[in-house]
């Protein structure tokens, strides 16, 4: 038995097929996408049968609105919701539908499952300051959270004492544990401050909660830390040496050279531009370690915005972080993102404008959980049926997959707004043909793409990151037939054509 | 003859049923009666006290970078601590006050129903266990003290608002083991003593709710505080356990005194003895055979 | 279930293609692991299964990495898409399934979902271990027909998906391949249409 199905999952996983050039789903594949999306199974018989009856009275689209919305209240799709959310957060992924979550869900399980059950905002995740959660089984205690002693130590000094039957009888009931702290305790911030959060990002003397606060910042900023290009003139390096060293124009040299020996990573120009971001939020932090502090600490939020502008946020805790954070712009643009990944799809490209659109939506909306899903699989993009992609289709994406570490740098640091505001990711270029040519021509030019980057000005010489002799293979081949956006369609002449 | 036969035939075919155990309460103290004359009482005892010696390296003063690093040390006093279930009753005299021991027919293998593994210091007596509380608090001994210059200070009394201890140990969700911190207490008060050393005079909570000190680590345990100028202020040593370690490890180290043994009367003396907790799990459960027991 | 003609016969009926081009930049979804577990569980129990039935019914260390489990890691799937190993995962779940459990006399909803009403009603006459053959042949196409469209979706949706061109050639195949196959019983054949079908991207993913 098991000879035969190897040599039929071979052949299944040896072949593989084209599918037909895309054509927009039929409205039953439509139900199917959607049943399998938002609840992760098929329309079941029932289902189907309803459906062919709404078809066939004229009713399908009142029929698949009303599904949407039974979907969206199903627990199986607060379930597939959260595990996405886990997987943002490099969680271990929950394994058992059925127990969970009132059985054994840690705060930050329960959380995130509320927000969306109860189609909160989604900024609930960073605003919460009230967690539910089963208390640690005492007689298991390597296995859970001891989350009584995260919330209750800087409460009260002492953790709930379980009993003699937690710990010995086989069959004690736990109950479920409810905290709540005022809306205004600095030292909480939703997901953030979770047993769970702190045990996978945390924290050593070394790391002084930068773990935790570069976390946050690809969470909820899409900010990886991607490395910068150091200024490379006197004006430039005053800008950044003001943003990192806010009170150096007071250091005596005896400061200057304590300094310098303090944090000799964090003075090296290329770490900076990381560390600039990472050491104010992590004070933030402050004093927490395994478990909250009873203190909250004073920090900031530090960071280059994508049109440029410079944010320095006093914070006086994670309380006032989470404030900072949901008004921020990149913070909209971040987490529209996420769910369009979640429900779009990774490979189909949002545009600057669709980003605008999805941004005033999710706004509009309240920023609540389902009503933004239920928007998502109502739009053309959702319903049409992922095609596989041409050669050209494909070179595009691999193209702006490269371009993505110019516009890192580009669009927070360049002084010139025509190259700051060039989204390199946004296919085509221009509408204008000439424009579109002097474009690629420009990057021909300044990346010396034909010779593998032998004469390039960009990147810099000391920008921490470079192409590699495959990107640079790319790019000439997606230049060479004439720079495709994402439709397939030829920016310029190929070359070799007139 | 054949109706003895038939009847031992029964006897040894009917399933063996024992009256269930269950939990008493005895003045506050749990005792799990066998329901066929047999009671043990779960108890814990400590080992011999001992005094040992933390090296803590200062590496790093973050408010203070130019500051001469200090060499300290931990003038420690510790014993084991043993809880398990041990007969009170019992048909067999020579039973009495031994461990319950858990057997398994039809094999050699048993072990005694207890957990000696524990090690405790005075600083546990202020987070958890109380039995400690008798124990001279910790002292801090350094070369000097230029690092504690920035301390909040009121007369004789230095505060920390959290001194922690990494070790490494596997990250709870990825499974890869990494330095993390994991014990130590917030809101430390130290008290200068007349020889210029430092006394661990008061500990506000647990880090983690465990009540290991913060310098019983392998790695690093860092101290934070608010210096005066509200400045976010962190010391790290490192440290090393060597002379507790081999303390540990001397033979005899968790033998027991006898004359500490009592009931356990505070539920939180049983976090971490998992033998202890397990053995008496699997005693109450319905069904177990309590012939497995000796 | 060790003859060449089994493998024949799942060779014959078709094969399930992924979709060319890495997961991260083409086509079509994959369910997670959850998902697949729930989808099988419409027409599976897998908790009756006599071996095994763990790693059929949950997600945990043995099967998470055949299911598009992440690494915590990285936060990146272990595997972009399935593989060999989900593949025999499921199969072996399914091959369990039939061989300890009488799903006529356990579970009729299931059984139902999974053979049609027509079909069930009829095979109480003949029950799951009487010879295939024996089976009218309206009856057989029956049964072809409504588990592929239990497991695949209408021909609408089939064609939609766009590797079966044409599903009634597709089902054409299906009953030849089971045509020959002439010491079959109804239940083997129920088993290799529910494997061959379970692991197809039309059911997989979407």
């Amino acid at each position: 038995m098991r000879t035969f199905k190897v040599l039929i999952a071979a052949l299944i996983v040896a072949l593989s097929l084209f599918a037909n050039a895309g054509t927009p789903a039929q409205t039953e594949t439509y139900f199917f996408k959607l049943s399998k999306s938002l609840r992760g199974v098929p329309p079941t018989l029932e289902e189907r049968e309803e459906f062919a009856k709404a078809v066939q009275a004229g009713t399908a689209e009142a029929f698949l609105q009303k599904k949407t919305q039974e979907y969206l209240t199903d627990d199986k799709f607060t379930f597939k919701l959260k595990q996405k959310v886990d997987e943002l957060l490099k969680l271990k992924q929950q394994r058992e539908f059925d127990k969970t979550p009132k059985e054994t869900g840690t705060s930050y399980d329960r959380l995130v499952s509320e927000v969306i059950q109860s189609n909160s905002s989604w900024d609930q995740l960073l605003l919460a300051k009230s967690y539910h959660y089963m208390p640690p089984i005492p007689w298991d205690f390597l296995s859970s959270y001891n989350e009584d002693a995260f919330f209750f130590i800087p409460n009260q000094g002492h953790v709930p004492s379980p009993s003699f039957e937690d710990y010995l009888v086989p069959d004690t009931k736990r109950v479920e544990r409810h905290v709540a702290f005022a809306p205004d305790d600095l030292r909480i911030a939703g997901v953030v401050t979770t047993p769970r959060f702190f045990g996978r990002y945390v924290n050593t003397a070394l790391n002084k909660n930068r773990r935790r606060a570069a976390a946050v910042f690809r969470v909820f900023l899409c900010d990886s830390m991607a490395p910068s290009v150091p200024a490379t003139d006197n004006q430039g390096e005053k800008q950044d040496f003001d943003t990192i060293f806010p009170g150096h124009s007071s250091y005596t040299e005896d400061d200057i050279r304590r300094n310098t020996q303090a944090d000799v990573h964090g003075q090296l120009m290329d770490c900076k531009s990381c560390h600039y971001k990472l050491d104010p939020l992590g004070q933030v932090f402050g004093f927490s370690a395994a478990t909250l502090a009873p203190l909250p600490a004073a920090g900031s939020l530090t960071f280059k915005g994508q049109d440029g502008r410079a944010v320095a946020i006093p914070l006086r805790g994670l309380g006032d972080m989470a404030q900072a954070l949901i008004q921020q712009t990149e913070y909209e643009k971040c987490q529209v993102r996420h769910f369009w990944r979640w429900y779009i799809g990774k490979d189909v490209p949002v545009s600057r404008h669709k980003e605008q659109e999805l941004v005033k939506k999710f706004n509009d909306l309240g920023r609540k959980t389902q009503d933004f899903v239920s928007y998502l699989v109502s739009l053309p993009e959702f319903k049409e049926r992922p095609q596989a992609l041409t050669q050209d289709q494909l070179l595009a994406r691999r193209a702006v997959n490269i371009m993505k570490n110019c516009n890192d740098c580009h669009q927070s640091q360049d002084k010139d707004p025509d190259i700051r505001n060039w989204d390199l990711t946004d296919l085509p270029y221009s509408q204008d043909a000439d424009e579109r040519k002097d474009a690629i021509r420009l990057l021909r030019k300044n990346l010396d793409i034909d010779h593998d980057g032998v004469g390039k000005k960009m990147p810099p010489k000391d920008s921490l990151w470079k192409l590699s002799q495959d990107d640079f293979a790319i790019l000439r081949d997606w230049i060479n037939r004439g720079a495709p956006d994402f439709d397939g369609n030829a920016q310029v002449s190929p070359k070799g054509t007139p | 003859m054949i109706r003895f036969l038939v009847f031992g035939l029964a006897l040894a075919l009917s399933p063996q049923t024992f009256a269930a155990a269950q939990m008493v309460y005895v003045n506050g103290a749990p005792y799990v009666d066998f329901g066929d004359g047999r009671i043990a009482v779960v108890s814990h005892a400590m080992g011999k006290l001992n005094h040992g010696t933390i090296a803590l390296r200062q590496i790093e003063n973050t408010c203070d970078p130019g500051q001469v690093l200090a060499n300290c040390k931990i003038h420690m006093e510790f014993a084991s601590h043993t809880v398990g279930l041990r007969w009170s009753t019992h048909p067999d005299a020579n039973k009495l006050n031994a461990y319950v021991k858990r057997i398994f027919t039809g094999s050699p293998n048993s072990y005694d129903i207890k957990d000696g593994f524990g090690i405790y210091s005075w600083f546990s007596s202020q987070v958890r266990n109380q039995w400690t509380a008798s124990f001279n608090p910790d002292v801090i001994e350094c070369d000097q003290y230029d690092w504690m210059k920035q301390l909040p200070a009121n007369g004789h009394r230095r505060f920390l608002q959290s001194w922690t201890g990494e070790t490494m140990s596997p990250n709870p969700e990825t499974g890869v083991s990494e330095n993390q911190t994991i014990s130590g207490g917030f809101n430390i008060e130290l008290e200068k003593n007349a020889a210029g050393t430092f006394t661990v005079a008061k500990i506000g909570s647990a880090v983690s709710g465990d009540g290991v000190p913060p310098y019983i680590s392998n790695s690093v345990s860092t101290i934070t505080f608010l210096a005066n100028n509200n400045q976010q202020c962190q010391v790290a040593f490192e440290v090393s356990i060597e002379d507790i370690i081999k303390k540990v490890q001397a033979p005899h180290f968790y033998d027991i005194d006898p004359a500490t043994e009592m009931p356990v009367r505070s539920p939180i003396e049983l976090q971490n003895k998992f033998t202890t907790i397990n053995g008496i799990r699997a005693i109450l459960l319905p069904g177990a055979n309590l012939k497995e027991y000796e | 279930m060790r003859t060449l003609g089994t493998i024949l016969l799942l060779a014959t009926v078709g094969f399930s293609p992924f979709a060319k081009g890495s997961f991260e930049e083409n086509a079509h979804r994959y369910m997670s692991g959850q998902d697949i577990i729930w989808s099988l569980s419409m027409f599976f129990d897998f908790s009756k299964n006599s071996n095994n039935k763990e790693v059929c019914t949950e997600l945990r260390a043995l099967n998470e990495t055949l299911a598009g489990g992440n690494s915590p890691i990285t936060g990146e799937p272990i595997s972009p898409s399935p593989t060999q190993g989900t593949v025999l995962w499921i199969t072996g779940c399914i091959d369990e399934y039939f061989a300890s459990y009488n799903v006529l006399v356990g579970d009729p909803i299931r059984a139902k979902r999974l053979l049609g009403e027509e079909f069930y009603k009829s095979v109480t006459d003949f029950r799951l271990w009487q010879p295939w053959a024996d089976v009218p042949e309206n009856l057989q196409r029956a049964l072809i027909r409504h588990m592929v469209a239990a497991f695949l979706g209408s021909d609408d949706v089939i064609k939609d998906f766009g590797f079966i061109q044409n599903p009634d050639d597709f089902r054409e195949q299906l009953f030849i391949a089971a045509q020959t196959r002439t010491q079959a019983t109804i239940l083997q054949i129920v088993t290799l249409l529910a494997m061959n079908l379970s692991v197809r991207d039309e059911f997989l993913s979407y």
